[in-house]
């Protein structure tokens, strides 16, 4: 098995960042993940993202990443957000309802979707 | 190299050992006529439950030897993982209240529930000091 890849982009202002792991996020290559996922943490982020396009298996030592990350996120008054899982690893992450299911989006675009609508409100306030 | 209809792997308990037992199953399964998407299923399967034994089943530090026997009848994949570690039933262990708020999630017994959401039947049994994890994966399902 290949050692897992994850690359790290942090969008302009440093606000949020996207974290895209590639390979397979299992009990012998999900530290490499969690300490991405920690790095980034320390930096205080409003809204994490893991995209999860490249991801083709997880078990539940990933899945424990991405619940701590959202742990942390929401004690700090943010979250994490999923983006682009293959439907077999979707599956799995409805099994263990790691994230409420309004925080996993299937394609980038309906992500994109969301994250100017949460713009719109910091700007505008909520719709009535 | 032919197609098997059983084979046995022997890993020690030592979590890197995983990626070879995984390769070795793919190499049994995939050639039976599962699919991609099925073996990952039966990895994820293989992969909690092993892992499992590895990290917490052992009072010892010393080299354990774990037995993963698969087979191929009738339109079904059986796996049985032999091990002495300590009694462990996965079957009686609490699953966890998935329902919880993020906040409130323990962070263990994600594995186990994976484990028999993967599996169309899991049967255990203790016998001369080892345990005996069975499960069954039928080919095909949905």
């Amino acid at each position: 098995m290949m050692p897992l890849k994850v690359t790290v982009e942090d969008k302009p202002g440093g606000t949020y960042f996207v974290i895209r792991p590639a390979g397979s996020i299992d009990a012998t290559t999900y530290q490499a993940l969690a300490v991405e996922v920690e790095a980034v943490l320390n930096k205080s982020p409003k809204l994490i993202i893991f995209d999860l396009e490249k991801v083709d298996y997880v078990s539940s030592a990933g899945i424990g990443v991405v619940l701590a990350a959202e742990k942390v996120m929401k004690k700090a008054g943010g979250k994490a957000l999923l983006v682009n899982l293959k439907p077999h690893i979707r599956k799995v992450f409805d099994i263990v309802q790691a994230l409420p299911p309004q925080q996993l989006f299937n394609n980038t675009k309906d992500l994109d979707e969301y994250l100017a609508e949460m713009q719109r409100q910091v700007r505008e306030g909520p719709s009535a | 190299m032919g197609t098997s209809h059983a084979r046995e792997f022997r890993i020690l308990n030592r979590i890197a050992e995983l990626d070879a037992l995984a390769e070795g199953l793919r190499g049994f399964c995939l050639p039976g006529g599962m699919t991609d998407e099925e073996f990952g299923d039966v990895r994820l399967a293989v992969e909690e439950a092993v892992s499992n034994t590895i990290r917490h089943g052992y009072a010892d530090r010393e080299p354990h030897s774990i037995l993963v026997r698969a087979s191929l009848e009738g339109g079904a994949l059986g796996v049985e993982i032999e091990d002495d570690a300590r009694a462990f039933n996965p079957l009686e262990a609490p699953l966890p209240d998935v329902g919880l708020p993020a906040e409130e999630k323990p962070p263990g017994g994600l594995g186990i529930l994976l484990l028999r959401s993967m599996a169309d039947r899991v049967e255990y049994r203790r016998a001369e000091g080892k345990n005996f994890l069975r499960f069954v994966r039928i080919l095909g399902r949905k």
